[in-house]
């Protein structure tokens, strides 16, 4: 198993930019999990119980389908845009983000 | 050469449920009715749950639950009691928390199958799975930037994963219309594909005939309508032949469509496919359905295109193949239902296939030309009833019945109205039908003393004849009767 590869993976995926000093870092890192990780595994499984989804043993609460009235701010735009980045956050009531295509 | 491969495709639909609110907050999901997506303020169904605030938290939509049940139960699915939501990460500006919040391991529905109209009997195809998730926002993307709109995010989506079983183009379609049919009927879909409320991406792949191993597949993706996809699949299949056929290798990659161009084009391959590290989401409890929930949504499914099916081949004769273009269409089978409702109870064979004939027939073509919907269009159950009923009589021809069906289509006048002004009423008046006949034998003694003679073949001349001569006015089963007296 090549760690190196392993962390440069996981760190492109995480948009993170990684010096080959740090590759070497993490790499050590994730292979004590891994071994960790390899070590429960080893546990038999006849000795385990149904897989643990969350810690709350209580169904998910429901909401009534009734949908409310889309909040405005005092200029009468959608009161979300304040959650914008107030430089260059918008064009005209849509994010402005980097090209994509 | 081709015939030595065959194609296996699995689809993966995308409905997106017609719910008030969105699938774990009370943003509007739907637009208001005549609205289309595009007209709606960017942004304006928004708040800081579908747009990924931190702290804020998803609470699950109750009519989502019902809605993915109820396409379970009709697509006889195991509908499982504990379901779970988990994250599937991905980086993309339409998605603001960085994941999707969509259902893994767990679905809401397991296995189940769906018949689709086949060559000689309906063919079951397998279903895989069908799990609850939400939609993303949409790009628009402009020189030097893109524009994002998260109304669309968090509006409730069902995915209906299908078992690659699926041979060909045509049975792919027969499917989706099938699947769209019912989504519609139980009305928990929209279906208008133009607005994405009924997304297909196709899983295609080939390998030669009697192989048990399936080939590398080709994911075509978001196709939007039937005769695209339909198209789309036919040339991946061919493409994926002739890589084939040439000693190359297929890709697993995913391609779109061009419609245009009537192509598929590579977008990604299998080395940049996504790595969605799923795992199930802390912020949502497990989903817990109880059977009594599970039955009440059971006896409050509608009547399903199968059951209507079988129903119009018991109670109208219908052939199974016009009772499957009806039970099909909810379109096409309400304004069905309205129109017999019409006539009095007793053997209702004649009148219904004679209103299929007009559906399937006639009207289908003036609604496509016009582009206007048949519950949008001026011609009512009455006006197609007593149309009917002017032709079994014979108060009208053939001919004459479409014309006035034309007539009604533009004007929406009554029948009756429409006969009588453009003088469409079928002669049906021995005394008047009888100087036209004999003149027509009088000028053709040799055809008249050769059908005498028993050459049959020569009815329809002089019906024809008469035909003509009465402006197409005259009943031809009375010209036949006329003839044969004289004759006689």
């Amino acid at each position: 198993m090549d760690m190196n590869a392993i962390s440069r993976s996981v760190a492109k995926l995480a948009r993170l930019e990684l010096s080959e000093e740090e590759v070497t870092t993490f790499s050590d890192q994730l292979k004590q999990v891994l071994t960790y990780i390899d070590q429960l595994q080893s546990v038999p499984e006849s000795s385990l119980g149904a897989p643990l989804y969350h810690p709350l043993e209580l169904p998910t609460l429901l909401r009534e389908d009734q949908a409310k009235t889309p909040q405005l701010d005092s200029e009468g735009r959608p009161s979300m845009l304040s959650a914008a980045s107030q430089t260059d956050g918008l064009i005209g009531t849509a994010y402005k983000v980097p090209p994509i295509l | 050469m081709q015939s030595e491969f065959e194609a296996v495709i699995g689809l993966e639909v995308h409905c997106q449920l017609s719910t008030r609110s969105k699938i774990f907050c009370a943003c509007p999901a739907r637009m208001t009715e005549g609205q289309s997506v595009a007209d709606i303020t960017p942004n304006l169904n928004t708040c800081p749950v579908c747009t990924g605030q931190p702290g804020a938290l998803p609470v699950l939509n109750k009519k989502v639950v019902e809605y993915a049940v109820l396409a379970g139960l009709a697509t006889h699915c195991e509908i499982q009691m504990h379901s779970v939501f988990s994250r599937k990460n991905y980086f993309y500006p339409d998605l603001p928390k960085g994941y999707q919040i969509s259902q893994y391991d767990l679905p809401v529905c397991g296995k189940g199958w769906l018949e689709i109209p086949g060559g000689s009997a309906p063919k079951r195809i397998g279903i895989t799975r069908i799990h609850l998730e939400e939609d993303a926002g949409k790009n628009v993307h402009e020189v030097g930037y893109s524009a994002v709109n998260l109304n669309r995010a968090g509006v409730p989506l069902i995915e209906i994963v299908s078992e690659p079983e699926m041979f060909s183009a045509e049975e792919a379609g027969a499917y989706l219309r099938t699947l769209h049919s019912l989504v519609v009927t139980l009305g928990i879909c929209d279906g208008n594909m133009q607005e994405g409320n009924f997304r297909c991406d196709a899983n295609v792949s080939v390998r030669k005939r009697g192989a048990t191993a399936l080939g590398t597949r080709a994911e075509i993706k978001n196709v939007n309508s039937f005769r695209f996809i339909e198209k789309a699949i036919e040339y991946e299949i061919q493409r994926q032949i002739q890589v084939v056929v040439s000693g190359g290798q297929v890709v697993q990659e995913t391609r779109g469509y061009d419609s245009d161009k009537n192509v598929t084009l590579s977008q990604r391959s299998k080395e940049e496919a996504h790595d969605y590290r799923y795992f199930p989401d802390p912020d949502l409890l497990p989903l817990r359905l109880t059977p009594e929930w599970v039955e009440k949504l059971r006896g409050a499914l509608p009547e399903l295109p199968d059951q209507k099916r079988a129903r119009y081949s018991e109670q109208y004769k219908l052939s199974s193949q016009d009772a499957g273009t009806l039970s099909n269409s909810k379109s096409l089978s309400d304004f069905f239902e309205r129109t017999i409702a019409l006539f009095p109870a007793g053997d209702l064979s004649a009148p219904a296939k004679a209103i299929v004939n007009f559906l399937t027939g006639e009207l289908t073509r003036l609604s496509s030309e016009a582009s206007v919907e048949l519950a949008q269009s001026k011609v009512t159950p009455r006006h197609l009833a007593d149309l009917v009923q002017v032709s079994l009589s014979g108060v009208i021809s053939s001919s004459g019945a479409k014309q006035v069906l034309i007539s009604v289509w533009n004007s929406g006048a009554p029948v009756d109205s429409v006969i009588e002004k453009e003088g469409l009423k079928q002669v049906s008046d021995v005394g008047a039908l009888e100087p036209i006949v004999q003149k027509i034998i009088d000028s053709n003694p040799s055809q008249a003393a050769e059908l005498k003679a028993g050459k049959e073949k020569l009815m329809s001349f002089f019906v024809g004849q008469a035909m003509k001569a009465s402006g197409g006015k005259a009943n031809p089963a009375l010209v036949s009767q006329i003839v044969k007296k004289l004759l006689a």
